[in-house]
């Protein structure tokens, strides 16, 4: 386990998923540091600032779909293995393949309920913090 | 004055050997010096005495006739070479020469002699042209039938004139008679095409019970040789050729098809009375007056180029042209041209157009309606989506949140049960005013347009009546300007300037009065209806965005909300309108929004 917690940009557009997702974390616990980016204009130049080491991105953005970002990072020579999760409101079958298929690492449905959301955090960061490692 | 007598007089002067001049009813006209000289004559001496031998018409015919005469005052008979004497290919006489050829000489001059006899001695009549398309020979049949109507058929006469009298004289039957032929400019294209060439035999009834067959043949690219047959009336299933062109040019006057012949450079032959008449020409005649531009802009450049593309047993050419017709009204044609061939050579080029004028309009509106069909199943499929995210995530919100109220209240934490009920709350609102787009959009975009005259004060005054309790509400000011008609649906437009009057109102200036204002530009063709406030203004980075159906510009409801759908929809009606609608960028006092729609919408 490392020391430092793992920095995560949550690309969302909507203050209240972040919101949730934040509080999410906190109930599990986890060794974590969340970044807010509000918007898809704003995703390069935060992934360079903030140096994060994984992407939690929601799908639907507005006119730049998520779908457009994550591919747009896959295109980026510094982000190519960048591990990204989708979380999504979709649950579309086309959604989920066609998330895949851009590079996404995982898809997640949007929690329904807080115990889902702290359910979410614990095992994204059992698996991504405590197991994975990363590029 | 070139008279006769100055023209005889100068002829006789130029011959180097002894020779005179006669009319052509064999009067003494004039002769030279040497002539005189040798016989010892004085000027003027033999003037005016009649010469029996050479009489009529009966030389003309030929090229060169050799005679012996006795002449008054002269003791032996002289042997002499009489030649018919041309004046612009019309003969006026015959030019006498004394015969002092060499024996060499003589025996060329006779070639001429026996050719005409050889011609003359066929049961056919002939007549033999060369390249200049003058006679050579004439048989003698020939000569006399042209003779009868007054045509003289001498060599070296132009063949397209001679026809061209013979057939105005009626030496061709009747049917020509008098009728004018404009040939000038066929006859001025000799290179690919020579006039009265047909290939095939002509039947032609002369008279009442005479008929003769024609036919020509051009040998290599030189000569012309056309025999005259009479024959016996032709059975009534033998083609007439002759008839059967005078059917065909029937057939093509009452064609409403448009039917043109043109040259390889697009200069036209013959164009057919429809087309003549869509061009505002009288008769088919007047086609020679149109120049190669005007069929090069009719047709457009390409025309020439694509002629090379056209074979012998290839397939026509084909394209649509919109042509403007005399009367500045405009009609489309598709237009299929074939070309015509000499063996294997292009020599021009016949296209007919047919008016399409309907089907066109009727394609392009069907283009226009499945345009409108694909765009609205496009906004369809994007409405879905962004549908069901709009309404998923507030619900998603009232699930997490109520969970949150239970946790909460189970664990005794009361302190921030409050919030997590608002959320709820505004997410219940938020979905209401989803679900209330989702009925707008409905009402609206899925209405198929039904156009009339509308006038569109009336429509605004309308929008403005149903916005009552919102402009109340904000003290706005409107100002409405004349507006003109156009053609429109009411319920549409009505709905169109509803929602600008609405944003108008909805986005203004805290502490600022709202003024809208509502008038029209005329620009040509279109109508600019504008609508212009003073309020927070729309930052133009948006210009484009604001259009495009369901995108939100911003989660957060409270400041763009109503952007989305409204302006959408907006766009979607001025599309089935024909228009466009577009923000003013370069407005900076507020928000102008300008409708572009066509003045007159052709339904």
């Amino acid at each position: 386990m490392s020391l430092e917690p793992v920095r995560i940009l949550v690309i969302e557009d909507d203050p209240i998923d972040f919101s949730l997702v934040k509080k999410g974390f906190e109930g599990a616990e986890a060794q974590v540091e969340l970044f807010h980016c509000p918007s898809a204009d704003r995703v390069m130049e935060m992934l360079e600032a903030r140096a994060c080491r994984i992407v939690l991105l929601d799908l639907s953005l507005g006119r730049d779909t998520g779908m457009d970002v994550l591919r747009s990072i896959r295109a980026d020579k510094r982000f190519a293995i960048l591990p990204v999760v989708v979380l999504s409101s979709s649950s579309n079958h086309r959604d989920i393949a066609e998330g895949y298929a851009a590079g996404a690492n995982a898809y997640v449905e949007k929690p329904l309920t807080m115990e889902l959301y702290r359910q979410f955090a614990r095992a994204f960061s059992a698996f991504w913090v405590d197991v994975a490692q990363l590029g | 004055m070139l008279t006769l007598p100055v023209i005889s007089h100068a002829v006789a002067a130029i011959i180097p050997e002894p020779a005179f001049i006669v009319l052509l009813d064999g009067r003494y006209m004039t002769d030279n010096k040497a002539f005189r000289a040798r016989f010892g004559l004085a000027e003027g001496e033999l003037n005016d005495h009649r010469i029996s031998e050479i009489s009529d018409r009966s030389l003309c015919s030929s090229a060169l006739t050799r005679l012996k005469l006795s002449l008054p005052g002269i003791a032996e008979e002289v042997n002499v070479i009489v030649q018919p004497f041309l004046v612009r290919n019309v003969a006026v006489g015959y030019c006498v020469r004394l015969d002092a050829m060499s024996d060499h000489e003589r025996e060329l001059a006779d070639v001429g002699s026996f050719v005409q006899r050889a011609v003359d001695s066929l049961s056919a009549g002939v007549t033999v042209w060369d390249a200049g398309d003058r006679l050579l020979v004439a048989s003698r049949q020939v000569v006399e039938r042209y003779a009868r109507f007054g045509i003289a058929l001498l060599p070296g006469v132009d063949r397209v004139e001679t026809i061209r009298a013979a057939l105005k004289a009626g030496v061709l039957g009747d049917r020509y008679r008098g009728m004018t032929i404009s040939v000038q400019e066929l006859s001025r294209q000799r290179g690919f095409n020579r006039p009265f060439i047909s290939g095939t035999s002509t039947i032609e009834r002369v008279s009442a019970d005479e008929w003769i067959k024609i036919s020509s043949h051009v040998c290599g690219d030189d000569l012309i040789v056309s025999f005259y047959e009479t024959i016996e009336e032709p059975h009534e299933n033998q083609i007439k050729p002759a008839e059967t062109a005078e059917y065909l040019l029937t057939l093509l006057r009452y064609l409403p098809d448009f039917v043109v012949h043109m040259d390889l450079n697009g200069k036209p032959e013959f164009i057919n009375a429809p087309f003549a008449e869509a061009l505002g020409l009288e008769g088919w005649e007047a086609a020679q007056a149109l120049s190669e531009e005007f069929f090069g802009d009719t047709f457009g450049t390409s025309l020439r180029d694509r002629v090379q593309e056209l074979t012998v047993n290839g397939p026509p050419i084909s394209f649509d042209q919109r042509l403007r017709k005399a009367d500045n009204t405009f009609m489309w044609l598709r237009w299929s041209a074939h070309g015509l061939f000499h063996g294997d050579k292009p020599v021009g080029i016949v296209a007919t157009g047919r008016n399409i004028t309907l089907e066109y309009s009727q394609q392009q509106e069907l283009k226009h309606q499945s345009e409108e069909l694909a765009k609205k199943n496009k906004s369809l499929e994007q409405f879905a989506a962004v549908v069901s995210h709009d309404l998923k995530a507030p619900l998603r919100h009232i699930s997490v949140f109520s969970d949150m109220i239970v946790e909460e209240a189970a664990s005794g934490n009361l302190a921030d049960v409050q919030i997590y009920a608002q959320q709820v709350r505004n997410s219940a609102q938020r979905m209401d005013r989803v679900i209330r787009r989702l009925l707008e959009y409905s009402q609206i975009a899925y209405k198929i347009a039904a156009f009339s005259r509308v006038n569109l004060a009336d429509i605004a005054i309308q929008a403005i009546q149903n916005l009552e309790s919102q402009i109340d509400e904000a003290k706005a000011e409107l100002l409405l300007s004349k507006l003109p008609s156009i053609n429109g649906d009411p319920d549409l437009m009505r709905h169109l300037l509803q929602n600008l009057i609405a944003n108008a109102v909805k986005y203004r200036r805290k502490g600022v009065t709202p003024r809208v204002r509502i008038y029209a530009t005329d620009k040509g063709a279109m109508v600019n209806l504008v609508v212009e406030d003073n309020g927070i203004g729309v930052d133009p980075k948006f210009a484009d965005r604001i259009f495009t159906a369901f995108q939100r510009l911003h989660s957060d409801d409270k400041i763009y909300e109503g952007f989305g759908i409204g302006l959408a929809l907006c766009r979607q009606i001025a599309e089935s309108h024909r228009g466009v609608i577009e923000l003013d960028a370069t407005y900076r006092g507020g928000a102008r929004f300008i409708v572009r729609l066509p003045q007159d919408l052709n339904h």
